[in-house]
C-alpha cells in the first residue's frame, strides 16, 4: 500500500521465499485465511512464529550444551522445544527446518545426545536463513490496522465470519 | 479471541447451543460448533484458531492441557468438540484424551506432526475420534462437526433403544420412518425425533423412563455400592434388577445399573485378559487394551457405555476407568498396523469397548457373549439401557466415541437389530467404499461409528443366516460377540449374533447410523476389510485393521446388506462383522462396510452440501440405514481388533474365529444367510 515499489518488493521477496525452498504451500494456505476482517493475519502468524521458534531453538541449544554426557535427555525440556519447533515450522510452511528438527527428534527419542549435537549446527543454520528472510518480509508487510499484535484482534466480534 | 470460554465472536451463537442430541439441527449447522483447541505451540494455535473461525466455529484456545481440562470441567456443556495436540509439556495428549472421554465424553480429535502409525494407533485406541496430521488444513477442520453429530446421534439411539429394548418394533418403525423419509429434511429429522420421543414415552418397559432419564453420576461411592452388590450376588449372577435392589439407591433405575454393569463387565474382562471366550480377542481385548490407553478407552467404553445407557456420567466413567486404568496403565501400542488411521480409530475404539461391555453383559444374560468383549449383541434390555443412557447422555455423547468405547457400545447395540441391519449391512457395504472420500481427514470417529455400528452390526452380523432374521434369541447376539473377538477385527462377529434380537436396536440404529455414518465413513473403509475378511474368511490382508477403514471394499463381499444399504456405514460395518462370523460373516463384514458406506455416503454427500438439511438427512438416513445395517458392530469390532492385532494377529484371529464361528454358524444357519445372496 505504500506504493507500487513496496508492493513489488513484497512480491519479489515473497516469491524468493518459495524459490529458495524456504516455504511451501502451507504458507499459501495461511495467506488464504487472511481476509478483510483480519488483514494482518499473516503478519501475526509470522510474528508469533518468529518469536516462539527463536525461543525453541535457543532452548534446544542450551539444553544440549548443558546436558551432561550421562544425563538422560528427557529430563530437560528438550523434547518440548523440539516438538514445538517442528510444529511451528510445519504450521508456517517452513520446508527445511522441520527436516532437521525431525532428525533431531529421532535422535532424541533414541536417547542419542551426540547425534543431536551433530545435527544442531545445520538446524540452526537453516533456521537462521529462514528467520532472516521471514523477518525482512515481515518488516515489509504493511500494517493494515493499528494495534495488531501476536494475536489477530478479534475483529470478528461481529459476524465477520471468523 | 477466545482465550477462555468466551463464546467469542461467533455470530451463530444460537446454533452453538443447539447441539444437544435432541435439538433440532440449526440451520447454520455446523456453524457455531464450539471447539476447544489445545496446543502448546502458539503458532499452531493461532493458525488453527483462524481456520476454525473461518469454518464459522466458535473457538477457544488453550495452550495447556491442565487448563483445558479445568475449562471443560467447569463448563461441561460448554464445548462440542476438542482438538488437542499429542505433544504437550504438562500432560500427554493421550492422557488428556482419556480424561475428556471419561469425564466429559466429548469427541476429541488428536493432532500431531507425527504421523507414525504407532502414534496414530495410539490415538485411536485411546478413543480419539480423529487424528489430524500437521500442518492441518482447513478442509480437515471443516468436517469435524461430523464427529459431534455422530456422537449425538448415537446417544439418541442409545436412549431410545435402551428405553425400548423390547419395543424394538416401535423404534424400528421410528427409524423406518426416519429412514424412509430420507429426504433428509429437517422435518424428517424432527419427525424421527418426535417419534422417538413418543416411543420413549410410551415405553416403560423396564420401568425406565428411557427418555428423559437424568444422567446418573456414578460416583465413587455409588460405584462401590454397585461393586459390593455385584460381589454379593456373584458376578455371574449379578443381574441389574437384583443389583438395584441390593444397592437400594433411590432414583437409580435398572437401566442405569444395567449399563453400568455392562461396562463393569467389560472392565473386568479386560482386566482378566478377556480371552475367555474365544481367546482370540485376547490380543484384542486382552489386557493390552487394559494397559494402554485402551483401558481407558475400554474402561471408558464400558463406562461410556454405561454412561450412555445408565447415564453414567463421565466422571463415573473416569472413576471406573481410572480404576481399570490403574491396572494397566501401559498404553499398549497395539501392534496393529495402522493401515488407515481413520479406520482404526473409529472401529477399534468402539469395538473394543463395546465388545467388552457387551460381552460382559451378554455372558451374564445370555449366551450372547460369544463375542468376547464385543458387545455386539446387546440384548434388548441392554440396548434399552443403552438407549436410555444414550438419551441422558445426549449432549455428552457428542463424542460418540471419543474413546471409541462409546461408539462401540452403541454400535454393538446397533448390530443387534441385525435382521434389519443385515440388509443394510449388505447394502451398505457396497457403498462403503465411497465414503471415505468425504471424510477428509481420517475419521477417528471410531468411537462413534464403532459404537453405533457395533450395535447395529453386531446384531445383524450374527445373523448371517439371513439378515432379516434377527432372531431375537440372544444366541445370535452372543454370537457376534464371540466372533468378534475371534475375528480379530475382521470378522467381527459383532453383530453377528444371529438374529440378534436387535430388532429393537434397529430403531435406534438409525440414529446411530447417522452419526455413525460420519464416523463410519472413515470406518467404513475399514469395514470393508472386515467384510472381505469375513467373506473370504481369510482376508487377512484386508484386515489389517489399518485398512479397515480404507478397505471398505464394497465389492468385496456380496453386499449382504443389500437390502438395507441405507444403514449408515457404521452400521454396515458392524454387520459385516457379524456376517463374518459365520461363513456369512465375511459377508456381513462387507455388508456392513457397505452399508456403512452407503450410509456414510449419504451422510457425506448430504452434509457436504448443506449442513442443516443434510444433517437431518443424515440423521434420517442414518437411522434408516442403521436399520438395515445393524452392522455397525462389525465396524466397531474391526477397530477393536485392529488395534490389538497386527495383521498377522488378525488373520489368525480371524481364522480362529472362522473355526469358532463355524459352530456359531451352524446355529445361525448362515448358509441361508449368505450375505452374498442378499440383494443389495
Amino acid at each position: 500500500m505504500a506504493g507500487s515499489s513496496l508492493q513489488q518488493q513484497i512480491a519479489s521477496m515473497r516469491q524468493s521465499l518459495f524459490d529458495e525452498g524456504l516455504l511451501n504451500e502451507q504458507f499459501i494456505e495461511l495467506e488464504k485465511l487472511e481476509d478483510a476482517s483480519d488483514p494482518n493475519f499473516v503478519k501475526n502468524v509470522i510474528n508469533v512464529f518468529l518469536t516462539d521458534s527463536l525461543k525453541n531453538v535457543t532452548g534446544i541449544e542450551e539444553s544440549l550444551l548443558h546436558l551432561k554426557a550421562d544425563e538422560p535427555l528427557d529430563i530437560t525440556e528438550l523434547g518440548k522445544f523440539l516438538h514445538r519447533l517442528k510444529s511451528g515450522c510445519l504450521g508456517i510452511g517452513a520446508k527445511k527446518v522441520p527436516i532437521e528438527v525431525e532428525k533431531m527428534l529421532q535422535c532424541y527419542e533414541a536417547g542419542d545426545m551426540e547425534g543431536m549435537k551433530t545435527i544442531l549446527p545445520t538446524m540452526k543454520q537453516e533456521y537462521n536463513i529462514l528467520e532472516n528472510k521471514l523477518e525482512a518480509y515481515f518488516e515489509l508487510l504493511p500494517h493494515i490496522e493499528p494495534g495488531q499484535s501476536s494475536d489477530p484482534p478479534s475483529k470478528g466480534s461481529t459476524s465477520s465470519g471468523e | 479471541m477466545n482465550q477462555s470460554n468466551c463464546k467469542g465472536s461467533m455470530s451463530t451463537a444460537s446454533s452453538s447451543t443447539n447441539w444437544k442430541a435432541n435439538d433440532v439441527v440449526p440451520d447454520q449447522f455446523p456453524a457455531g460448533l464450539r471447539v476447544l483447541v489445545v496446543d502448546d505451540d502458539p503458532t499452531c494455535l493461532v493458525i488453527l484458531e483462524k481456520m476454525l473461525r473461518t469454518c464459522l466455529y466458535e473457538v477457544t484456545k488453550c495452550n495447556r492441557a491442565e487448563v483445558a481440562l479445568s475449562m471443560l470441567r467447569e463448563n461441561k456443556n460448554g464445548f462440542d468438540i476438542v482438538i488437542s495436540d499429542v505433544h504437550m509439556p504438562d500432560m500427554d495428549g493421550f492422557k488428556l484424551l482419556e480424561h475428556i472421554g471419561l469425564e466429559m465424553d466429548l469427541p476429541v480429535i488428536m493432532m500431531s506432526a507425527d504421523d507414525g502409525k504407532q502414534v496414530v494407533m495410539k490415538g485411536v485406541t485411546h478413543g480419539a475420534c480423529d487424528y489430524l496430521i500437521k500442518p492441518v488444513r482447513i478442509e480437515a477442520l471443516k468436517n469435524i462437526w461430523q464427529h459431534v453429530v455422530r456422537k449425538k446421534k448415537n446417544e439418541w439411539k442409545d436412549l431410545e433403544q435402551s428405553g425400548s429394548v423390547e419395543e424394538g418394533d416401535r423404534q424400528q418403525k421410528l427409524s423406518e420412518d426416519v429412514d424412509y423419509s430420507s429426504s433428509a429434511n429437517e422435518g424428517n429429522w424432527k419427525n424421527s425425533k418426535k417419534r422417538k420421543d413418543e416411543e420413549e414415552e410410551t415405553e416403560d418397559r423396564d420401568d425406565t423412563s428411557t427418555l428423559k432419564k437424568p444422567r446418573v453420576v456414578w460416583s465413587v461411592e455409588l460405584h462401590q455400592q454397585f461393586v459390593a452388590a455385584v460381589n454379593q450376588l456373584g458376578i455371574d449372577k449379578a443381574v441389574p434388577k437384583k443389583i438395584l435392589e441390593l444397592m437400594n439407591v433411590p432414583g437409580l433405575t435398572r437401566e442405569n445399573v444395567a449399563s453400568h454393569l455392562q461396562k463393569y463387565r467389560l472392565y473386568l474382562r479386560r482386566l482378566s485378559g478377556v480371552s475367555q471366550h474365544q481367546g482370540m480377542n485376547n490380543s484384542f481385548m486382552s489386557p493390552q487394551d487394559a494397559t494402554f490407553g485402551a483401558m481407558s478407552s475400554l474402561n471408558g467404553l464400558d463406562l461410556q457405555t454405561l454412561s450412555v445407557t445408565g447415564q453414567l456420567p463421565a466422571q463415573s466413567l473416569a472413576t471406573l476407568q481410572a480404576a481399570g486404568l490403574g491396572r494397566s496403565t501401559t498404553k499398549s501400542g497395539i501392534p496393529m498396523p495402522l493401515v488407515d488411521q481413520r479406520n482404526l480409530f473409529s472401529f477399534e475404539n468402539p469395538k473394543l469397548r463395546f465388545g467388552e461391555g457387551q460381552q460382559q453383559q451378554m455372558s451374564s444374560n445370555k449366551p450372547m457373549n460369544l463375542l468376547h468383549g464385543i458387545p455386539t449383541t446387546m440384548e434388548p434390555k441392554q440396548l434399552a439401557s443403552l438407549h436410555q443412557s444414550a438419551q441422558s447422555i445426549g449432549s455428552m455423547n457428542m463424542q460418540v466415541n471419543t474413546h471409541g468405547g462409546q461408539g462401540s457400545s452403541l454400535l454393538m447395540q446397533m448390530a443387534q437389530p441385525q435382521s434389519r441391519g443385515q440388509i443394510l449391512n449388505e447394502s451398505t457395504s457396497s457403498h462403503v467404499p465411497r465414503l471415505p472420500s468425504s471424510i477428509g481427514q481420517p475419521i477417528m470417529t471410531n468411537g462413534i461409528a464403532g459404537g453405533v455400528i457395533g450395535r447395529n452390526g453386531i446384531g445383524d452380523n450374527s445373523r448371517g443366516t439371513g439378515y432379516n432374521q434377527v432372531p431375537p434369541s440372544s444366541s445370535m447376539l452372543s454370537f457376534p460377540m464371540n466372533h468378534t473377538t475371534e475375528l480379530a477385527g475382521n470378522s467381527f462377529p459383532l453383530g453377528s449374533t444371529p438374529g440378534i434380537s436387535n430388532v429393537t436396536s434397529k430403531g435406534s440404529f438409525q440414529e446411530e447410523g447417522n452419526s455413525e455414518m460420519k464416523g463410519s465413513a472413515g470406518f467404513v473403509q475399514s469395514y470393508d476389510i472386515f467384510n472381505d475378511l469375513q467373506q473370504h474368511q481369510h482376508k487377512s490382508h484386508d484386515w489389517e485393521l489399518q485398512n479397515v477403514g480404507l478397505h471398505f471394499d464394497a465389492s468385496q463381499n456380496a453386499n449382504p446388506i443389500q437390502g438395507n444399504l441405507d444403514v449408515s456405514p457404521s452400521v454396515l460395518v458392524h454387520q459385516g462383522y457379524s456376517s463374518s462370523q459365520r461363513s456369512g460373516q465375511n459377508r456381513n463384514a462387507s455388508a456392513v462396510g457397505r452399508a456403512m458406506f452407503s450410509g456414510v455416503e449419504c451422510v457425506e454427500q448430504g452434509n457436504m452440501q448443506n449442513f442443516s438439511p443434510h444433517l437431518n438427512n443424515l440423521l434420517v438416513d442414518n437411522s434408516v440405514r442403521v436399520k438395515a445395517e445393524t452392522i455397525p458392530d462389525t465396524n466397531c469390532q474391526t477397530t477393536l481388533f485392529t488395534e490389538h492385532f497386527g495383521q498377522d494377529d488378525l488373520m489368525s484371529a480371524l481364522l480362529k474365529q472362522q473355526g469358532g464361528i463355524g459352530t456359531a454358524e451352524t446355529d445361525f444357519d448362515l448358509d441361508g444367510y449368505s450375505m452374498d445372496n442378499i440383494p443389495v
